[in-house]
């Protein structure tokens, strides 16, 4: 498997509402995250990839296949839905086993499989309770029990840690750490950045049915040098540092909210590049103490907001 | 096969609640009620008391001459399916003329005929049908509302394989009901031919079951949001309505079919299936060719429901729900 | 104020008058129904009837002015459109009589012929609009608060549960009227505009209180009925399901007793059906001489009907909240 999601000009309607938008894109195997805010696109985009949803132009192909309407196909995906949509009036491991039999498992290996997965998400001690009787945490638990129960190659979910306590988002986050450690190729879609930045560095950034971004975390760091961005610096003098800083020519505002040095200094800057390599030079020329120098770089909420910026002509 | 099975069996587990359970019990009790009623009804007639009681408003004699002044539930009807009187009469006077002044039971040449309709009506045609109505209609709406509808759909033959199996569960609770209706509903009954009648409405429910379903289910996947309304809409226009039309267009309704059944298998009287207006209701078709009929259209729809099932993008709805 | 305190803040705005809370919860049940474009079609069909029978009021009032032509197409289309079901005189020789009756008093014959077509339009086309509208409209209006548990948002708020109760019941009835009472007064105000002169009010002045009556013996015992089988459920289906079943079985029964009964129908089982109870007391409000003048019994039947199901109703909203 070379690929395993091939995308070409790929747009999505449902009457006058646009789902996605002409998205070409090329993935090998591995995991990655799929960013995007709400209404972004994120669901109709994995839709497509589960073959729940035809193309209104373009083409899709999924390891190789079309995946709409393919049986072969679905014996190596595994889908985990942002809804719950379970049973009410069944437990959670009659459900899996019901869903591993229509993948063609046998019935005592169905069942022995579904309490094996049920035990990875920790969910041994309430596997034979009705799901009705279950809290969120524990559904979306097996929600994901059932999505890795038949062993597919590539793992599909759509926001996996909403409503999981702490405890629990550090055990699924870790053990789908280790799914894509393992070799396997998983897409996680989710708003909330540092769910995605937990068990992956290669993503996709989408907003309003377009692709903004892909690849991986220091791919787009390096993008982010050259687009516009704030930093904030915390210093010894930060009215001394930011009178240097506006000689820059590539600075677009700078602004001090007090008098102290506790108070930062924010600066936009359209390239920060220029910014980083300018700060060597006054920093010591002015004898100024840097105690502190914050950008998002770390953090994808930057990449992201510039990255929405720019798509709305914002910046 | 197997995941058919296992899908049936899941499905069937699934559907038993005490409100699935509560209804089964409802709909089999309609083709019990209606005979005891009848009978209650004969054999209040039957009493000097009540006649002597009833008389100067229940003479029907009085009623029929009164007729063109009374509204009307009061006045005699054109013929039914229902009343072996309105078939073996020539006319309207006649019909009346043999009506008239009667109470009490009737004729017992009469009850294998009278009954044979009667639990047709309220066996196969009501019972059963309303029972496959149930669980039949709303299988796909009912996966889409609960947002069940993907996890199916992301297994090889999920869909096909779930449709199947609901469309087995269905067929399930209609036969079941419709039969132990039937049967219990017999058992209270007094006439000759009783085996016949049960055969032959046995045989009625598992066509009307196996055919309705079908039915059903496809019209459940064309519009599954109003799935219910619809079928009941169909049911009222296409079978009841339309089936009863002297024209071809009623030879496409499971009611055609299942009434010529009726009228070949079940014991009715000679006059019965001689009568004119018998053969604007069932044709001359033998009984192997309904039976055809039946399975074809049976096929057709369900093939179509599992295919607009898996064909159709379901899951835009269940976004469009959230 | 200060951020530590945290206690229970007044609301400081205006507020409406708590006797009309209930018309939010109408008002946004009525907005969530019109979504339906069904209900809509539905809506534009029931109003149909009215119309052509506007049609035949003015061909009975044109003939009645002498116009020949007008009385040949009268004769002609009257057995089509009314129920031929509902009395004699609504036939072809039925209709003649009439206007040979109305020479003598026009006025009694047109409040016959009025009538006779007000109750085609409420015992022949309006009740296959209502038996689908409301089953499209009233099984998720409880069914699904109590599935969501929307219970804990609406009595969170200054709502009473009888509140809630009217607030459902207004939605129904509001669909109701829109396809009873609203097309009869419309086909009443057609009689009028459609007459020779204003003069005809005198002899039909009863009909749009009649009307109004009639309208409300079918809505309140239907919807009250509906609303109790949406609470009795958490999935709307089931209540669909089973109103539909009330009028099919109804019918049914009915239907069966009566004519495989060998002699007079029993009026006592006749109440087994609602279509049977409906249809005579429309016809005994509509005018007496065309009902059974007599419909103590059936009213008392409505009205049992009516308040079993407000009670069920009451009892189900009261009831906790099951996890």
């Amino acid at each position: 498997m070379e690929t395993l999601i091939r995308l070409e000009e790929v747009t999505k309607i449902y009457g006058t509402v646009l789902g996605v938008n002409d998205v070409t894109l090329s993935l090998p195997p591995g995991g990655y995250g799929l960013l995007g805010p709400n209404g972004a696109g994120k669901s109709t985009l994995l839709n497509l990839l589960i073959g729940q949803l035809s193309p209104t132009r373009g083409s899709v192909s999924v390891m190789g296949e079309n995946p709409r309407g393919n049986n072969r196909l679905m014996k190596h995906i595994g889908f985990c839905p942002a809804y719950e949509g379970m049973y009410a009036r069944v437990s959670g491991l009659d459900w899996i086993t019901y869903l591993l039999r229509l993948q063609g498992h046998p019935r005592k290996a169905a069942r022995e499989r579904a309490a094996e997965c049920l035990e990875m998400v920790q969910m041994q001690h309430a596997m034979e309770k009705w799901i009705s009787k279950y809290s969120r945490g524990m559904r979306q638990r097996t929600k994901l029990a059932q999505a890795i129960a038949h062993d597919p190659q590539f793992l599909i979910l759509d926001e996996p840690l909403s409503g999981l306590d702490p405890v629990g988002r550090s055990t699924v986050t870790s053990f789908l750490k280790k799914w894509v450690d393992g070799g396997r190729s998983m897409l996680i879609a989710s708003h909330v950045l540092h769910e995605v930045e937990a068990v992956t560095r290669s993503f996709l950034l989408i907003s309003d049915g377009r692709l903004l971004a892909s690849g991986t975390a220091s791919e787009v760091h390096q993008m982010l040098l050259q687009v516009p961005m704030e930093i904030q610096i915390w210093c010894s003098d930060p009215r001394r540092l930011a009178a240097s800083i506006v000689t820059d020519t590539h600075t677009h505002t700078v602004s001090i909210t007090g008098s102290g040095a506790e108070n930062p200094l924010t600066v936009s800057t359209a390239n920060a590049a220029q910014l980083a390599s300018g700060l060597n030079t006054w920093i010591p020329e002015a004898g100024i103490t840097l105690h502190r120098l914050a950008t998002s770089d770390d953090s994808l909420q930057s990449l992201f907001n510039a990255l929405m910026k720019i798509h709305r002509g914002e910046m | 096969m197997n995941k058919l099975i296992t899908s049936f069996q899941y499905e069937l587990r699934r559907t038993v609640s005490s409100t699935r359970v509560l209804w089964w019990i409802v709909l089999s009790a309609f083709p019990i009620l209606i005979p005891v009623l009848l009978q209650w009804a004969w054999n209040r007639d039957r009493t000097p008391d009540f006649r002597e009681q009833n008389r100067p408003q229940t003479n029907i004699a009085i009623e029929i001459e009164r007729s063109s002044e009374l509204p009307s539930a009061r006045r005699p009807r054109r013929p039914r399916l229902d009343d072996a009187d309105s078939f073996t009469a020539n006319n309207d006077d006649e019909w009346r003329s043999r009506r008239r002044g009667r109470r009490g039971p009737p004729p017992e040449e009469y009850l294998p005929t009278i009954w044979s309709v009667i639990f047709f009506v309220t066996g196969p045609s009501v019972c059963c049908a309303m029972s496959v109505l149930l669980t039949a209609a709303p299988a796909v709406a009912s996966e889409i509302e609960q947002r069940s509808w993907i996890y199916i759909a992301t297994r090889p033959y999920g869909i096909q394989t779930m449709m199947l199996g609901k469309y087995l569960t269905a067929v399930l609770w209609g036969i079941t009901s419709s039969i132990i209706g039937v049967s219990v509903g017999l058992l209270l009954t007094e006439s000759a031919q009783r085996l016949q009648i049960w055969q032959t409405l046995v045989g009625l429910s598992i066509c009307s079951a196996f055919a309705y379903a079908a039915v059903y289910m496809f019209l459940g996947a064309i519009l599954p949001r109003r799935a219910m309304v619809l079928c009941v809409i169909y049911t009222a226009i296409a079978e009841i309505i339309i089936g009863s039309f002297p024209a071809v267009i009623n030879r496409f309704t499971v009611q055609y079919r299942l009434r010529a059944l009726l009228v070949e298998w079940a014991p009715v009287s000679k006059e019965f299936r001689s009568n004119e207006a018998v053969d604007w209701y069932i044709g001359e078709q033998g009984s192997g060719n309904h039976l055809v009929w039946l399975a074809v259209l049976t096929a057709i729809t369900l093939t179509l429901a599992v295919q607009l099932a898996q064909r159709r993008e379901f899951a835009a709805s269940v976004e469009g729900d959230l | 104020m200060g951020i530590h305190n945290l206690g229970y803040r007044h609301w400081q705005g205006d507020r409406t008058s708590s006797a009309f809370h209930w018309l939010v919860v109408a008002e946004n049940g009525i907005r969530r129904a019109w979504g339906s474009s069904w209900l809509r079609r539905m809506l534009f069909f029931a109003w149909l009837p009215s119309i052509s029978m506007g049609f035949l009021i003015f061909l009975y009032e044109q003939s009645e002015s002498g116009s020949p032509a007008s009385r040949a197409t009268l004769l002609q289309l009257s057995p089509l459109l009314m129920d031929s079901d509902t009395d004699i005189r609504n036939t072809r020789s039925g209709v003649l009589d009439l206007l040979t009756k109305s020479r003598e008093s026009p006025g009694e014959a047109r409040h016959t012929f009025w009538s006779s077509l007000l109750l085609t339009l409420f015992r022949r086309s309006q009740p296959f609009i209502l038996i689908p509208m409301i089953g499209i409209i009233a099984p998720p209006l409880i069914s699904q608060d109590i599935r969501s548990r929307a219970f804990l948002i609406y009595f969170s708020r200054p709502l009473s549960r009888t509140q809630y109760v009217v607030g459902k019941l207004a939605t129904v009835l509001f669909y109701v009227f829109l396809i009873t009472l609203l097309p009869a007064l419309l086909l009443f105000c057609t009689g009028v505009l459609l007459s020779p002169d204003l003069s005809v009010l005198s002899s039909t002045l009863d009909l749009p209180l009649r009307i109004f009556a009639a309208s409300v013996v079918i809505a309140l015992p239907t919807a009250s009925l509906a609303l109790m089988l949406s609470s009795l459920t958490v999935e709307s289906r089931f209540a669909a399901f089973a109103w539909f079943s009330l009028w099919i079985f109804g019918a049914f029964t009915a239907s069966l007793i009566t004519n495989a009964q060998w002699g007079a129908p029993d009026s006592g089982l006749r109440y087994l059906s609602l279509f049977e109870l409906f249809s005579d007391v429309t016809a005994t409000i509509l005018d007496p001489d065309l009902g059974d003048r007599e419909i103590v019994e059936q009213l008392s039947v409505l009205t049992v009907i009516t308040g079993v199901s407000m009670a069920v109703l009451i009892r189900r909203i009261s009831a906790p909240l099951q996890a």
